[in-house]
C-alpha cells in the first residue's frame, strides 16, 4: 500500500511539472502565457514571475520526489525493523530546512522587491501626465486638468450624476474646475509617463489593466497612486477585480492608448465638447 | 512534570509523559461531547466536511448560473424566493451565494480541516502526549465552533437572504447595512456574528495547541509552539469582527449619509459649519439679533458687506444639506430679526 502512495506523490509531481513548463516556456504557443505586455516596468514583473516560478516549481518537485523516494524506501515495514532516528537528531534536520526555507523565501522577496518597488516605491516623474481616476459604483472616470494644468477642488456634496457632475466640481465658483476635462474612458498619449490619482467615491473597486500589469485598488478615503508608461498604441480595458457591489460584475472602462497627435486631437475634441 | 533529553525518540517520551483518564462510558460523552482529541479531530473533520459539501453545491449553482444565466434550476425558489423567483437565480442572489461559498470554504475547510482536525489528531500523537493539555476546551472550541456554523447558514433562511460583500466583506461595503444591497442587513449581520464566533473558538483551539506543546513537550516542539501564527492571526480577526459587526448593527458608521454613501476621499469640505449671508432685519434691536446668533451657535465672521449683509457661521451636527434646509426654515420664520439669506460659497 505505501509504494501505491509513493507511485501516486510521483504522478501528482508530473502533473504539476505540465503547468509550470508552459507557462514558463511554451505559453505564448498555447496561450497559457500573460497577455501581451505594453508598459516599460512590465517584463521586471514577467520575469520575476518565471523566475519564481522556475525555483518554486523546481523545488516543489525535487521535495515531492524525495518524499516519494522515502514513502517507497520505508513503506512496508517488517516488524523487525529497527527504527532509526535523523542523524544528527531533530534539531539539526528542523535547523537546516529552516535555513533552506528562509534563503529561499528570503532571496526571491529581495529579488521581487527590485520588481514591485521600481512601480510603487519610485516616486512619478515631475513632468508626468496628472490623471484622476474616480471609481464608484459602478463606473470609473477619468478627470484632466485642462488648459490651465491644475485640477479644481471636489465638493462630494455636489456629485450629482443625472447632470454629469460626476466628481461634484463647482465651476460656478472655483475657477480652476471651469476648465476640467471629465471622461468615461482614460485616453493617454503613448510612450509618456502617466501619474494616475485614484479615489473611490464609495466602497472599494480596483484599477487593473492586465497588459500594463497593473492592479491597484482604490480605498475609500485614501488617496491612491500608481504610475506609468504606455509603450503601444491600442485600446485595453480596465477592470474592476474587487467585489464592489450589486453591479461589479459589469463595472469596467476602457484604456485608449494613443500617438502623440492623436492625444492632442482628442483633447482638443474634448474641450470643445465643454 | 519530567523533562526530557533533547532528540530523544518521541516513543519513549509517549511511554513516559503518561496521564490516564477513565475511557468515557455513556455514547454522549463517546461521540458527542466527547473529551479525545481523536474523536475531536473526527469531529472537526466531519464538519469540514459538511461544509465543504455545502461550498460544493453553491459553486455548482453559481456555475450553472453563468453558464444558462435565465434558466431555472428546480427547487432554488424553495431556499429563496426573493433570490430565486421562479427558480432563476439573480445577479444578487448570485453574489450571495459567491460570500457563502467562500466563506464555508476558508473557515469552515480550510481552516478546520488542516489546522484543528489534522492538528487535534496528530499534535498530541506527535509530541507523545496522552491528550490535549485541556480536553474540556478542545470540546467547546469544536462545539463553539459548530455554533458559528450553524449562524452562518442561518443566513441562508432570514428574508433578504445572506450577505453580497464576499467572504473578505470589505468595508464600507459590508459595514452601511441594507443600503449596500440585499443580504447587507441582517444577512451581513449574521455573517459577522458567526466569523466573530469562529475566532473565538479557534483561538481558544490555538491556545490548546501551544499549551499542549510547551506542557507536554519536547524541546525542539516548544521551540516552534511560539510561532503558531494562527492564534495571532485569529486575534486580530476577531478585534476586526467587533468593529464591523458595531458598524453595520449600530450603524454608528461615520461615511452614512442621506444619498447611500457620504464620500470620505474630500479633504475640503467642511460639515462642521454653515456660511450664510445674512441681511438682519431693520427693526431687529442688537439684543435679538444677539439672541438669535446665540440660539443658533451662530457667529458674524465678515461683514457688514455692501446692503449690510453679513456672513453669519452656524454650528452645525447634523448632514449639511439637511442642517441648510432647517436653518433658512428657522429663519423664514423670524423675519422680524432676519430679512433675507441665501448661502454662502464655501471658504477653503
Amino acid at each position: 500500500m505505501g509504494k501505491v502512495f509513493a507511485v501516486i506523490l510521483v504522478v501528482i509531481a508530473l502533473a504539476s511539472a505540465v503547468p509550470i513548463i508552459t507557462h514558463t516556456w511554451y505559453g505564448s504557443r498555447i496561450s497559457l502565457s500573460p497577455p501581451e505586455d505594453i508598459s516599460t516596468h512590465g517584463h521586471a514583473i514577467d520575469e520575476q514571475l518565471s523566475e519564481t516560478m522556475i525555483e518554486a516549481g523546481l523545488l516543489f518537485l525535487a521535495a515531492q520526489s524525495l518524499l516519494a523516494f522515502f514513502v517507497w524506501t520505508f513503506a512496508d515495514p517488517k516488524d523487525d525493523t529497527e527504527i532509526k532516528t535523523f542523524p544528527g537528531g531533530a534539531r539539526a534536520m528542523v535547523i537546516t530546512a529552516l535555513v533552506l526555507v528562509g534563503t529561499e523565501i528570503l532571496a526571491l522577496g529581495v529579488f521581487g522587491q527590485k520588481a514591485w518597488a521600481n512601480v510603487y516605491f519610485r516616486p512619478a516623474a515631475p513632468d508626468a501626465l496628472e490623471i484622476q481616476a474616480q471609481a464608484g459604483q459602478f463606473a470609473f472616470y477619468f478627470r484632466y486638468p485642462g488648459v490651465d494644468g491644475k485640477f479644481g477642488q471636489l465638493h462630494p456634496d455636489k456629485i450629482d450624476e443625472g447632470n454629469s457632475n460626476f466628481f461634484g466640481l463647482d465651476p460656478a465658483n472655483d475657477v480652476e474646475s471651469r476648465d476640467d476635462i471629465v471622461a468615461g474612458e482614460l485616453a493617454i498619449p503613448v510612450q509618456r509617463e502617466i501619474h494616475l490619482l485614484m479615489h473611490a467615491k464609495d466602497v472599494g473597486h480596483s484599477f487593473y489593466v492586465r497588459e500594463l500589469r497593473i492592479q491597484q485598488d482604490f480605498v475609500p478615503g485614501l488617496d491612491l497612486s500608481v504610475h506609468f508608461t504606455a509603450t503601444k498604441v491600442g485600446k485595453y480595458e480596465i477592470v474592476c477585480t474587487q467585489l464592489c457591489g450589486l453591479g461589479h460584475y459589469n463595472m469596467k472602462a476602457y484604456l485608449n492608448v494613443m500617438s502623440q497627435d492623436d492625444f492632442e486631437g482628442w483633447m482638443k475634441q474634448k474641450v470643445s465638447e465643454q | 512534570m519530567p523533562t526530557f533529553p533533547r532528540g530523544e525518540l518521541m516513543s519513549e517520551v509517549s511511554a513516559r509523559a503518561v496521564e490516564h483518564h477513565a475511557p468515557p462510558q455513556s455514547f454522549v460523552r463517546k461521540h458527542v461531547f466527547s473529551l479525545d482529541h481523536k474523536v475531536i479531530g473526527k469531529q472537526y473533520y466531519a464538519l469540514a466536511l459538511v461544509a465543504v459539501l455545502i461550498g460544493m453545491a453553491l459553486s455548482w449553482l453559481m456555475r450553472i448560473h453563468l453558464v444558462w444565466p435565465n434558466a431555472p434550476i428546480p427547487g432554488l425558489q424553495l431556499l429563496s424566493k426573493t433570490g430565486a423567483p421562479g427558480g432563476v437565480m439573480t445577479p444578487e442572489y448570485y453574489l450571495s451565494l459567491l460570500t457563502m461559498h467562500g466563506t464555508l470554504m476558508v473557515f469552515f475547510v480550510l481552516t478546520n480541516a488542516p489546522f484543528a482536525a489534522f492538528g487535534n489528531y496528530f499534535l498530541p500523537i506527535q509530541i507523545g502526549a496522552e491528550d490535549m493539555a485541556f480536553p474540556r476546551f478542545n470540546m467547546m472550541s469544536f462545539w463553539i465552533t459548530f455554533l458559528a456554523f450553524s449562524i452562518l447558514v442561518a443566513a441562508f433562511f432570514v428574508p433578504d437572504g445572506p450577505p453580497i460583500s464576499g467572504w473578505t466583506s470589505y468595508a464600507p461595503l459590508s459595514a452601511v447595512g441594507s443600503d449596500a444591497g440585499p443580504g447587507e442587513g441582517l444577512g451581513q449581520t449574521l455573517w459577522g456574528l458567526s466569523i466573530f464566533v469562529f475566532c473565538i473558538a479557534s483561538l481558544l483551539g490555538s491556545l490548546n495547541f501551544i499549551a499542549t506543546t510547551l506542557d507536554l513537550r519536547t524541546k525542539v516542539a516548544e521551540f516552534f509552539s511560539a510561532f503558531a501564527p494562527r492564534t495571532l492571526a485569529f486575534a486580530g480577526a476577531a478585534a476586526a469582527l467587533v468593529i464591523l459587526l458595531q458598524a453595520g448593527v449600530i450603524g454608528s458608521m461615520m461615511l452614512k449619509g442621506d444619498a447611500g454613501y457620504g464620500v470620505a476621499s474630500a479633504p475640503n469640505v467642511k460639515v462642521d459649519s454653515i456660511d450664510l449671508y445674512v441681511n438682519f432685519a431693520q427693526q431687529a434691536t442688537s439684543d435679538e439679533v444677539t439672541k438669535f446668533l446665540r440660539s443658533h451657535q451662530a457667529s458674524i465672521v465678515e461683514g457688514p458687506k455692501g446692503a449690510g449683509t453679513y456672513r453669519v457661521r452656524f454650528a452645525v451636527t447634523g448632514l449639511p444639506k439637511e442642517e441648510l434646509a432647517r436653518l433658512v426654515k428657522d429663519m423664514q420664520q423670524n423675519r422680524n430679526i432676519v430679512s433675507s439669506e441665501f448661502e454662502a460659497p464655501a471658504t477653503k
